[in-house]
């Protein structure tokens, strides 16, 4: 099968397309994607519910209308514009555009400003060491570790497992007072610099202390995998089975696909992709716990060769002047692949294009929950580890 | 169950005594730069005037690294007002104007065994027409200034507006401030707080430090 | 005076109905309330009268006849006032009324025939009332009278068996032979809406496009009608024992399945056509445990469970009417309108007695049911107690699981209402709402009235004669062994009634804030009606029963529960394949029209024949 297209964009009158897992731009042609669009009409019998932008059980503001006769839902629609902060990153020199993106998606920074960093760097003929590599992939794996604790821990709070749950987010919050004692920021801000780092970074004597949040993340999946609530509540609700999702939600229905697995970054590292075949909530949660062993796995690679990080400057951020040629690439955050195209011309960023997992998930969590019980909305939806920030209209 | 039971036992107890007790960790960025040596520093968001941090621009970067260093102390947290009758119980309401992510999420961490508001007297609540005080993140957007409008006006007196994070105060690197609609009762600086910041401020507004 | 008089009188309010609707809604009220008195004078014999005999025309003067005519005057004076209330467009009178006069002159027909003649007038009335208006529900008027005409089948082919050996239509000719009087009382049980022939109920309510006093009509009438039918054949002759027995089988079979499929509802309306299918059931139980005992001679049993009937048949008209006045035109939305005019108060009592919850009048029909069954158990005979037994747990298990269908009813009561504007409106709908309140718990205080001995009684034994079951109204009296139960009795209703009510009244809210609840900060108006919001029996259920899916394209229609439904539309889809078949092979026509070309040849046949 081939990939899906994830960027079009039309230049010159000519149409290119980037595809998913892909660093080559090719040209386009054949239709575009059209945009979702679902009437919903309330009848005598089907009701319009209106859930957001700003409720309870919201972690991010985003409008979601179903129609539903009280128990099924018969369709959906969504609308991720309310939160949308129109950000520009063209136009921007590069020092700014680095910051504007760790702040796209808070969450996920690490792996934004890897991808934004790697694609100056190659657009700029920057050849970069193995070390700073490796820094990158050991922010982006604790930041995958980060988020799928979170996702879990929302899961297993929906489905009223709240001690399970509770001792998820004290795991998570453990990691990240890890990461923000030695990583100078909970969430990886001001790291990552095309051809360098910005601080200082001492991972001397942190193994011990992930290793014991992983055994005690092993503990408690086994005791959720044998709560009979949890697992009633979230197998077979949200069944997707969409080949243009991405992330977890591709591998959740047997889908062998991880943009890790071919990216230069992780070359040698033998990342372990898991796959379940049924498609449902409980499919996408196994998933995520799976990825957080392996992600420490990788962890445990980069630790070993690696006990500190200095600051690396090879070479000045202002100094890139770049040459206007577009540079596309790939990373799997934690949701699912990330793509995007970057031109440098004059040391000011020309040309942003980028697609963001969550804005696939959405619009196939949207057609999956069709004929889905009204309830196990919520277990869906957190099930996605959706990020409504990365949706918004970034050029 | 039996296994929930003997992990908790296990476990003991994690929770934090702070504000009474020290806080047991702070993420470095998220206190104030303090200048460490003398030099000319771009600031992207004009934060730094003659060696001084506006704790409402600040947006953590650390650009202004080697010349500033985090100060390792819980920022001071401006507020208009203290709202006494609210120090037994507050109920939170998140508000998501147009964040990164970041700043919801560690507002949530709250609920975590670490710092577990519910000892505080503080539970977050599903609708603003229950809560006393809202938790505004995010720049302002277009699309959420009738919804903010609307949460603000439906809540009952005595309520308090937190702004939480340099978006929300400032507007950040990419936007507006929330000042521009509401008056903003408590700041709460970081980009984003640690949730040691955002305890410290709540506990403040409340007259309980 | 004359029975014939007495029925002529009611005539002239079919006229006022052609005329104008207008008139009807006004003459309908005042009917009602006339025929309520008449029916309770006549039952105190106040006033004497004769019966009437033309030919094969008869009507007769019956006890069970004026005490079912207290029931359905209730049950019609509630509809009567939710037609003022409600003002329905799309009514008309003329075809309502000609349902509620052939039921009348059911209960005060003298022999088979004319039974037949008025039975038919009701149930091709209520039909043509059904589909007369949309034709996109014209199913719902198919399945009713096809069910319909079972029972006029069955009816009519116990009467021409009783003609053919006796030579006359009286109902002793029907009743003294086994075929005859099974296939007579069967006529009733269909008509009745058990399961399995629940679709007659809930599919006329549930899929129609008539309002909810028409709903009244079909879902409370014309049950309580056919259970007149049962209880007068039970309690003037003696049956062959196995048809109270298998009465008792059939009723707590419908009860226990009418509550779960009541509880898993996904509308209003489909809800009290379920549970009406579960009290339908009580009610027959009550009429087998009387039939059943006064063929073991044990009359005080019979005179018990007959009152129980009497009371189940009054309590659930006024509370089922209540219900089902809240549901609007159409079947699965609340009406802001009639909610604002019946008030929630109202509701919410008549919802509790649906549940048979003590102290209301549900409650002591639910008791007296169990007691009687109770007394059967006890009573020696082996297989007769282990029935009794197995009724008597099904029963109170449905019992159980309407209390979770009618707690839903009144926990998602108040979603649907608007803002309710600040001023003088909502209090006067108050006052509507505690006057139905009022009314709901005085009906079974009627009974303490019949309760009185009636001296020169001339039925075959009288079982108005209540003074043992009620005595000194304080206690209810069981026939078994001489327990009461508690205190619990009509007089507690009363004292209930003053004790809750009347501060309950004195300090109703007067004044209304106008809130506006958060909708995800948009300004947008919410239609979700959230009756159906969390429904934690539909997705227990969902683990034992199969869910059968209607699925018309992409589209799910409905998410049934009801397998005995699809089971019998099943069977009624190769029915109809089949005789389409046999038809064009045999008749190259349409069965469906053939067969009913004939019901209304034998119709006018029929009334010919009463005629000459």
């Amino acid at each position: 099968m081939i990939s899906p297209v994830r960027i079009v964009f039309e230049e010159d009158g000519k149409m290119f397309a980037l595809r998913r897992y892909s660093e080559a731009l090719e040209d386009f042609s054949g239709d575009l994607l059209k945009k979702r669009s679902v009437d919903l009409k309330p009848t005598e019998k089907l009701s319009l519910f209106p859930y957001g932008p700003s409720a309870g059980g919201l972690t991010e503001s985003i409008y979601f209308s179903l129609l539903t006769s009280g128990e099924r839902i018969e369709a959906m629609n969504y609308d991720t514009s309310f939160k949308d902060r129109k950000i520009s990153v063209s136009g921007n020199d590069i020092p700014k555009a680095v910051l504007l993106m760790e702040r796209i998606n808070g969450i996920h920074s690490a792996s934004y400003s890897s991808l934004f960093c790697d694609l100056i760097e190659r657009s700029s003929g920057i050849e970069v060491s193995q070390e700073i590599m490796d820094l990158r992939i050991l922010m982006m794996e604790m930041e995958r570790i980060s988020h799928h604790l979170f996702v879990a821990g929302r899961l297993s709070g929906g489905a009223s497992q709240n001690i399970g749950s509770m001792n998820i987010y004290l795991l998570r919050e453990e990691l990240l007072r890890i990461i923000g004692k030695t990583f100078g920021h909970r969430y990886f801000f001001g790291i990552n610099k095309p051809g360098g780092t910005g601080r200082e970074i001492d991972v001397s004597n942190i193994y011990e202390k992930l290793e014991s949040i992983v055994k005690e993340y092993t503990e408690i999946y086994r005791t959720l995998m044998d709560s009979r609530i949890f697992i009633d509540r979230t197998d077979s609700t949200a069944i997707i089975r969409d080949e243009i999702s991405a992330g977890p939600v591709l591998r959740g229905f047997g889908k062998n696909m991880d943009g890790r697995s071919q990216h230069r970054y992780y070359n040698k590292l033998n990342v372990r992709i898991s796959t379940v075949d049924s498609g449902d909530s409980l499919a996408r949660y196994v998933v995520r716990s799976e990825e957080i062993f392996s992600s420490w796995e990788i962890i445990k690679k980069i630790l070993e060769r690696n006990s500190r990080f200095k600051i690396m400057e090879e070479v000045k951020m202002d100094k890139i002047q770049g040459t206007g040629e577009k540079i596309s690439g790939y990373m799997e955050t934690p949701s699912g692949d990330l793509s995007m195209i970057v031109s440098v011309r004059s040391g000011k960023i020309s040309f942003f294009k980028y697609s963001s997992p969550s804005l696939w998930n959405l619009r196939v969590f949207a057609d999956a929950m069709k004929g889905n019980n009204f309830a196990d909305f919520y277990f869906g939806l957190e099930s996605l580890g959706l990020c409504v920030s990365e949706t918004g209209d970034i050029r | 169950m039996k296994a929930w039971f003997l992990r908790s036992l296990k476990k003991g107890i994690v929770t934090s005594s702070f504000p009474s007790g020290k806080n047991e960790a702070l993420s470095p960025w998220a206190t104030l730069p303090m200048r460490d040596m003398s030099g000319e520093v771009d600031c992207p968001v004009d934060a730094i005037q003659d060696d001084r941090v506006d704790s409402g621009k600040c947006i953590s970067c650390g650009i202004c690294f080697p010349q500033f260093k985090p100060s390792m102390q819980i920022p001071q947290i401006n507020m208009v007002r203290v709202e006494k009758s609210l120090s037994k119980s507050m109920k939170l309401y998140l508000f998501d104007s147009g964040t990164c992510g970041a700043c919801n999420l560690e507002i949530m961490a709250l609920n975590s065994p670490q710092y577990d508001m519910n000892r505080l007297g503080l539970s977050f609540t599903n609708t603003p027409r229950q809560a006393d005080a809202i938790m505004i993140t995010g720049v302002l957007t277009e699309g959420m200034i009738a919804p903010l409008k609307a949460a603000i006006d439906s809540m009952a007196s005595p309520k308090i507006v937190f702004a939480v994070g340099a978006c929300a105060i400032s507007g950040g690197l990419m936007g507006k401030s929330i000042s521009e609609i509401t008056g903003l009762d408590v700041q709460v600086p970081g980009c984003p707080p640690d949730p040691f910041v955002i305890v410290a401020a709540i506990e403040k507004a409340r007259g309980r430090i | 005076m004359n029975l014939l008089i007495l029925f002529l009188i009611f005539v002239p309010g079919l006229f006022t109905a052609i005329i104008s609707n207008r008139a009807g809604r006004i003459t309908n009220l005042f009917y009602s309330i006339l025929l309520i008195l008449i029916s309770i004078l006549l039952l105190l014999n106040s006033i004497k009268i004769g019966d009437f005999s033309s030919g094969y025309f008869d009507l007769k003067f019956t006890n069970t006849g004026a005490a079912f005519g207290v029931g359905i005057g209730v049950i019609w004076f509630i509809m009567s006032t939710n037609k003022i209330l409600a003002r329905w467009m799309r009514e008309r009178e003329f075809l309502s009324y000609l349902v509620v006069l052939g039921i009348v002159g059911v209960l005060f027909s003298g022999n088979s025939i004319t039974f037949i003649l008025f039975w038919e007038i009701f149930t091709l009335a209520a039909s043509y009332s059904l589909g007369l208006y949309d034709k996109k529900y014209l199913l719902s008027s198919y399945v009713f009278l096809s069910i319909g005409e079972v029972s006029t089948v069955l009816l009519i082919l116990a009467a021409a068996i009783a003609y053919s050996s006796y030579g006359n239509f009286s109902f002793y000719g029907i009743l003294h032979s086994q075929i005859s009087e099974a296939l007579w009382v069967s006529g009733f049980v269909v008509k009745a809406g058990i399961i399995p022939m629940q679709m007659s109920e809930w599919y006329s309510l549930s899929r129609s496009g008539i309002d909810s006093s028409r709903a009244i009509l079909i879902g409370v009438m014309i049950p309580s009608v056919s259970l007149y039918g049962i209880e007068f054949s039970v309690i003037s002759y003696h049956l062959y024992y196995l048809i109270p027995i298998a009465l008792i089988v059939i009723g707590s079979i419908s009860m226990l399945f009418g509550s779960i499929f009541s509880s898993t509802s996904e509308s209003p309306r489909v809800l009290a056509g379920y549970s009406t299918i579960e009290n339908v059931g009580a009610m027959i139980i009550l009429s087998g445990i009387s039939s059943v005992s006064a063929y073991s001679a044990n009359y005080a049993l019979s005179q018990f469970s007959t009152t129980a009937l009497l009371i189940y048949v009054i309590m659930h008209g006024a509370g089922k009417s209540v219900i089902l006045s809240s549901t609007s035109f159409y079947a699965d939305s609340f009406n802001s309108k009639e909610w604002k005019s019946i008030g929630k108060g109202g509701l919410i009592v008549a919802a509790i007695s649906m549940m048979g919850l003590i102290p209301l009048g549900g409650g002591i029909g639910e008791w007296m049911l169990l007691e009687s069954l109770f007394i059967i158990s006890l009573s020696g005979l082996s297989y007769l107690s282990v029935i009794a037994v197995f009724a008597g747990s099904m029963a109170a298990l449905s019992a159980g699981i309407s209390v979770i269908s009618f707690t839903k009813f009144v926990s998602f009561l108040g979603v649907s209402i608007e803002d309710h504007p600040e001023g003088s409106g909502v209090v006067k709908s108050y006052r509507t709402g505690f006057i139905l309140i009022v009314l709901s718990i005085l009906f079974p205080l009627l009974f303490i009235l019949l309760s009185i001995k009636v001296p020169g009684s001339s039925v075959f034994y009288s079982f108005l004669t209540g003074g043992t079951i009620f005595p000194g109204w304080s206690v209810i009296q069981s026939p078994g062994y001489g327990n009461t139960f508690g205190v619990v009795s009509p007089m507690l209703i009363l004292v209930m009634a003053g004790i809750i009510l009347i501060p309950l009244y004195l300090t109703r809210p007067r004044h209304f804030r106008k809130v506006k609840p958060w909708h995800g900060g948009l300004d947008i108006d919410r239609t979700y009606n959230s009756f159906n919001y969390s429904n934690p029996s539909r997705i227990t259920f969902s683990k034992i029963f199969p869910k059968i899916e209607e699925r018309k394209g992409e589209k799910y229609e409905d998410r049934n529960f009801d397998f005995i439904f699809a089971l019998m539309s099943a069977l009624y889809v190769k029915y109809e394949n089949m005789s389409r078949k046999m038809a064009l092979k045999i008749m190259n026509g349409d069965t469906r029209r053939y067969v009913l070309y004939i019901m209304l040849t034998l119709m006018f046949a029929l009334a010919v024949g009463e005629l000459l």
